[in-house]
């Protein structure tokens, strides 16, 4: 036979009907000669309808509680939708005027005192003789007319 | 899933007040019995449940009907009294119950008269144990369900639940002797 030390350590799971079922046949016949398990199976299933028999219910006051809560829950949650359909649409419609603005306003009217000084050009008249190294007339002349027309454009600005 | 509750989850979900005090109807009391379980006292309690309602209503959209209504909320109320216990441990120690809030049971088989208070002998038990037998003795919850919403192997189901029944048969005896003298 068994110990009891090893049935009693089963009987909870046993009680439950939560054992394989040659355990389950092994420790019924244990209980069909044993009185000490058999009161701590009785103990156990005593306990238990003792617990389930336990009842409480929600008061009125406390269930008007939760629906208002639910209420409240789903209020704040409409109008925080609410606002952020607002701010998206106010996002867009930010966006759009500053997109007709832009179609408005001729180009020629825009400021001008944000184009750089060009010093491309002084490049573009130096790069013909930058293998020779040698003065050439010509360039001279053409890098100081371009310097001439940049302080030309600068001062206009 | 019944079909009263198919049809006030479809309810529900478009926002019907109705439908929402049909449901707390249905499934109120019985969470709130788990809660107070789960808890070892009524304090608290309430708010599980109403948080449990509110995580329920917002994803109600998530809840496919693979298992019945009662049992979702009971895993959310699981998580919700967790949570409960999580915001207690920083704030402050429960408050006894006062004898009034105290339920008994009455009449237990073998012809003892037992007057037995639930609440306050769970109350006794250390969480771990409090919340598997709430799970098991009223949820009704299989070893392999409760593994599930708690987390842990079958078999630390099977030892808790054995720990925790020979902890409340000490507190058991313990307030049959305080009853008796």
């Amino acid at each position: 036979m068994k110990n009891c030390n090893d049935i009693l350590t089963r009987l909870s799971a046993y009680h439950d009907g939560e054992l394989p079922a040659d355990q389950q046949q092994e420790i019924t016949a244990h209980l069909a000669v044993c009185s000490a398990c058999q009161q701590t199976l009785a103990d156990l299933q005593q306990t238990s309808a003792q617990l389930r028999q336990w009842s409480v219910t929600l008061s009125p006051l406390q269930q008007e509680r939760i629906v208002q809560a639910y209420q409240q829950r789903r209020w704040q949650r409409t109008l925080r939708t609410a606002l952020g359909l607002s701010a998206a649409a106010a996002v867009i419609a930010i966006i759009a005027s500053l997109g007709w603005l832009n179609v408005l306003i001729p180009s020629s009217s825009k400021d001008v005192t944000t184009v750089a000084p060009s010093t491309w050009e002084m490049v573009a008249v130096a790069r013909d003789d930058a293998t020779t190294q040698a003065s050439n007339p010509d360039q001279d002349v053409a890098l100081w007319m371009v310097a001439s027309l940049n302080e030309g454009g600068n001062s206009r600005e | 899933m019944s079909e009263s509750d198919a049809e006030l989850i479809s309810r529900a979900k478009r926002g019907d007040e109705h439908a929402f005090r049909a449901l707390l109807a249905l499934h109120g009391d019985s969470l709130y019995r788990t809660a107070c379980m789960l808890l070892g006292q009524r304090e608290g309690a309430e708010d599980v449940v109403q948080e449990t309602f509110l995580a329920a209503s917002v994803g109600l959209h998530r809840f496919e009907g693979r298992a019945s209504l009662r049992t979702w909320l009971g895993g959310i109320l699981v998580r919700q009294a967790a949570l409960w216990h999580r915001r207690q441990k920083t704030q402050r120690a429960p408050a006894p119950l006062a004898d009034a809030d105290l339920p008994a049971a009455r009449d237990a088989p073998g012809g003892v008269d037992v007057r037995m208070d639930v609440l306050a002998m769970l109350g006794r038990l250390p969480a771990e144990q409090r919340e598997i037998l709430t799970l098991r003795e009223f949820e009704g919850m299989s070893y392999e369900q409760i593994a599930t919403v708690l987390g842990i192997p079958v078999g630390t189901v099977d030892s808790r639940l054995h720990r925790a029944r020979q902890a409340l048969k000490v507190c058991l005896a313990e307030y049959q002797e305080g009853t008796r003298s």
